[in-house]
């Protein structure tokens, strides 16, 4: 979680404290506000009441203005004043009750010159009258004057504005006296308007409440309304408060304010009238100035947040963006790419600086290696084409050699069979004619030169056989297989054949095998043939008298054909040279027993790709041992 | 054992061989046993001659032109007729692998060339008496 908040953006980290720190600024200049605020509201709240009791007294005036209109109606009603001094009660009665309900007045009294009451309207006597008549005595005495009056009745207390008139006749004799009242009610104070505009006048007295303009059926009662008894103890006392008191009723802000009343003889004030402002115009005035002051406030921190973002974006986040891209794309290869938009020297200046070094750097390198890479390249092209070309001269002359090769076999072949065709036609019509066949008829000198015919050619032919057979293994071209051969049965095969050579010099012929030889050993039974045909034939050749014997042996590993004879023998010095190609013992040798002297070179050869040896005993006179030493194997031998 | 110069008194014989003296000479001595010595220079030659001659057994060559000894042999056998005559094959002195083959596809038996007037007739002789179906016909 740590770290993927490290991995957000700078901007976005600054964002965040920047959005942080200038919301408690801006929490702290609300509260400031709002202090204000509540200041001001004082203010207003003070400013509004003193209009407020400027026009109270205003309207007062106005009232005691109405009630002088009144008397003065009434004291020109006509006959009027006719009817007091003549103590006309009916005619009072009728006059003035005919006038007076198109008074504003509660109650009025007229009183005679003796000061007794003619007319009354008070519907009870009230125990208190005593202010009344003392006002009333002031009428008679000529005065003429409007006042307040305070009225204790019973446990009930009314203010009334009180208006006294003396009534004159013709003469000007006082005849008698008016008394108007009107009490300052419920009903006066809603005709004097108040109620309706959020101003509301109570009257109170000695902690009563007298009347009150709140309409009965608003959300306070008279009963309810909230008075601060303390303020109104300090307003009697004529300490007046500076600031009005906010009080909350059900969410509407009041702002009371407590004005005394002065009696009527204007002693300290009795009562005390609150002029409260329910305030829907101060609640209209708090709300517009706070939701004003939020609206500000938030209009204030967007701005000034819009802009240190902005700044920020542009000071922080967009150098280092292009720092960025500039390092992406050399990454990418573009080694050219360089920060230009730089001028500052701040840190992201120097970084974009440095890091233009570092590019420089970062470029230098890369051509340095990409002129090794390309010297690189070309020699490693020059070689790969000088090995190319060594290959290509390795492949022809491959292609030659095999070329060369198989013409060798091909010529081989072809010798082996065209020189074999005509010796076997010259052998097959010697033979024929020396046996008598197809109808011959010849003579003994016939006979003589036909045998020596027949004799050379088969010397040919074995001259031949011979040669090829050397060439083929010289070349390579003799493969020898391995395959299964049973040691018995060749032997068998080879006394079959041979036995007539020596049989024709009248000498002895044996073949003897091992018994401990295994029965089956894998190997070349030709090339094998080739070997004992060749020895055999040589002990033969050089034997007159006594025997030849071949014999198959075991040795260890090995299998070993002995060549015996009781020939002429093998000179020491000659053993060296008689494997070399047509060397015999001497040259006389070869006149005498004939041969090719290629036979031991055949045999040795042979017996080399075998594997084996091939050693010579001999002793001049007594005879030779040829023995050669061939390693047994038991299973198929495979072409290394 | 000396063989009797009649030993192969009326048996005719179909002797297959591109090479003019080789073909002479295994005649010459065929005839002097009696034979009746039929003679063709390639396979094809050679099939027509069997398909008429009906001979006892064939000697084929197996290097000839037109059609060699494989192509004779298969011929041979394809011909119901024929199939059953036994068929020996010459073969040169070199192919180990060939003489096992020639045995695969149908000779009956193979003699190596050259052919010596000495060993000719011996080895021959030693062929047939393996052939059931012409010991019987032998004249000893």
């Amino acid at each position: 979680m740590y770290k993927r908040l490290n991995d957000v953006s700078i901007g976005v980290k600054l964002n965040l404290i920047i959005t942080v720190a200038v919301s408690v600024i801006a929490i702290i200049l609300l509260a400031i506000q709002i202090y204000i605020t509540l200041r001001l509201v004082n203010e207003f709240g003070q400013v509004r009441v003193e209009q407020e009791i400027q026009v109270i007294g205003e309207e007062l005036v106005r009232v005691q203005e109405d009630m002088q209109t009144a008397a003065t109606v009434l004291v020109n009603v006509p006959g009027l004043i006719e009817a007091v001094a003549n103590e006309d009660i009916d005619a009072i009665e009728r006059l003035s009750l005919g006038a007076v309900p198109s008074l504003n007045i509660d109650d009025f009294d007229i009183i005679n010159s003796e000061g007794e009451r003619l007319i009354d309207t008070e519907e009870e006597l009230s125990d208190d009258e005593e202010g009344e008549d003392e006002l009333i005595g002031q009428a008679l005495l000529g005065i003429q004057r409007s006042t307040i009056l305070l009225e204790e009745e019973d446990d009930e207390v009314s203010l009334l504005f009180v208006s006294i008139r003396p009534l004159r006749d013709e003469n000007a004799t006082i005849v008698g006296g008016l008394l108007l009242a009107r009490e300052l009610n419920h009903e006066l104070l809603t005709a004097l308007n108040y109620g309706r505009n959020g101003i509301d006048l109570s009257l109170i007295y000695d902690n009563d409440v007298l009347a009150s303009s709140f309409s009965e059926d608003s959300s306070a009662f008279i009963d309810n309304i909230q008075f601060n008894g303390d303020s109104i103890t300090q307003t009697l006392a004529g300490v007046s408060s500076d600031t009005p008191e906010f009080t909350l009723i059900n969410r509407i802000i009041y702002v009371s304010t407590y004005v005394p009343v002065q009696g009527l003889d204007d002693r300290s004030a009795t009562a005390v009238v609150q002029i409260r402002i329910n305030n829907r115009e101060l609640n209209l005035f708090l709300r517009r100035l706070i939701i004003g002051t939020i609206i500000v406030a938030i209009a204030l921190v967007s701005a000034l947040v819009f802009i240190i973002l902005y700044r920020i974006r542009f000071l922080i986040v967009r150098r280092l963006r292009r720092l960025q891209e500039t390092i992406a794309e050399i990454a990418e290869g573009n080694y050219d790419k360089r920060v230009t938009d730089e001028t500052s020297k701040d840190e992201i200046g120097q970084l974009a600086n440095d890091f233009n070094r570092m590019a420089g750097e970062i470029q230098s390198h890369e051509n340095e290696l990409q002129e090794l890479n390309q010297s690189l390249e070309n020699r490693v092209a020059e070689r790969t084409l000088e090995l190319k070309k060594a290959r290509d001269e390795a492949v022809a002359a491959q292609r030659l050699a095999n070329e060369n090769s198989r013409l060798k076999s091909e010529f081989l072949s072809t010798m082996s069979h065209e020189l074999r065709t005509p010796m076997n036609a010259i052998e097959g019509f010697t033979g024929i004619m020396l046996n008598n066949m197809g109808g011959v008829e010849y003579n003994d000198k016939a006979e003589r030169y036909l045998k020596k015919v027949q004799s050379n050619s088969r010397r040919l032919l074995a001259l031949i056989n011979d040669f090829l057979d050397l060439s083929r293994i010289e070349s390579g071209r003799m493969e020898l297989v391995s395959l299964p051969m049973t040691p018995s049965m060749m032997a068998n095969k080879w006394e079959d054949n041979l036995s007539v050579l020596a049989q024709e010099k009248g000498i002895g012929f044996e073949v003897t095998v091992d018994p401990t030889l295994p029965e089956t050993i894998y190997g070349d039974e030709e090339a094998l043939t080739k070997v004992a045909i060749n020895l055999i034939g040589n002990a033969v050749k050089f034997t007159s008298e006594g025997s030849v014997t071949l014999s198959l042996e075991k040795r260890e590993e090995n299998m070993a054909m002995v060549v015996k004879d009781t020939g002429i023998g093998i000179p020491p010095h000659a053993r060296e040279f008689i494997f070399d190609e047509f060397r015999q013992v001497d040259q006389s040798s070869k006149r005498e027993y004939g041969g090719t002297g290629l036979g031991l070179s055949i045999v040795q050869k042979l017996v080399r790709e075998m594997g084996g040896t091939v050693s010579l005993d001999s002793e001049v006179g007594a005879g030779s041992t040829f023995t050669v030493l061939i390693p047994i194997h038991t299973e198929e031998k495979q072409i290394a | 054992m000396e063989i009797p110069k009649n030993l192969l008194e009326g048996w005719d014989i179909v002797v297959v061989d591109d090479e003019e003296d080789s073909l002479e000479v295994a005649e010459i001595i065929l005839l002097e046993y009696g034979a009746n010595v039929h003679t063709a220079s390639d396979g094809k030659q050679g099939l027509r001659i069997v398909q008429v001659v009906k001979p006892r057994f064939v000697i084929s060559d197996m290097s000839m032109p037109v059609m060699d000894g494989w192509g004779f042999i298969q011929s041979l056998k394809n011909d119901p007729e024929i199939a059953n005559i036994p068929v020996i094959a010459l073969t040169a002195h070199a192919m180990k692998g060939d003489r096992e083959r020639a045995l695969e596809v149908g000779f009956h038996n193979y003699l190596t060339k050259p052919l010596t007037v000495d060993t000719f007739m011996a080895d021959l002789v030693k062929l047939l008496v393996d052939i059931p179906e012409l010991v019987e016909h032998l004249n000893i």
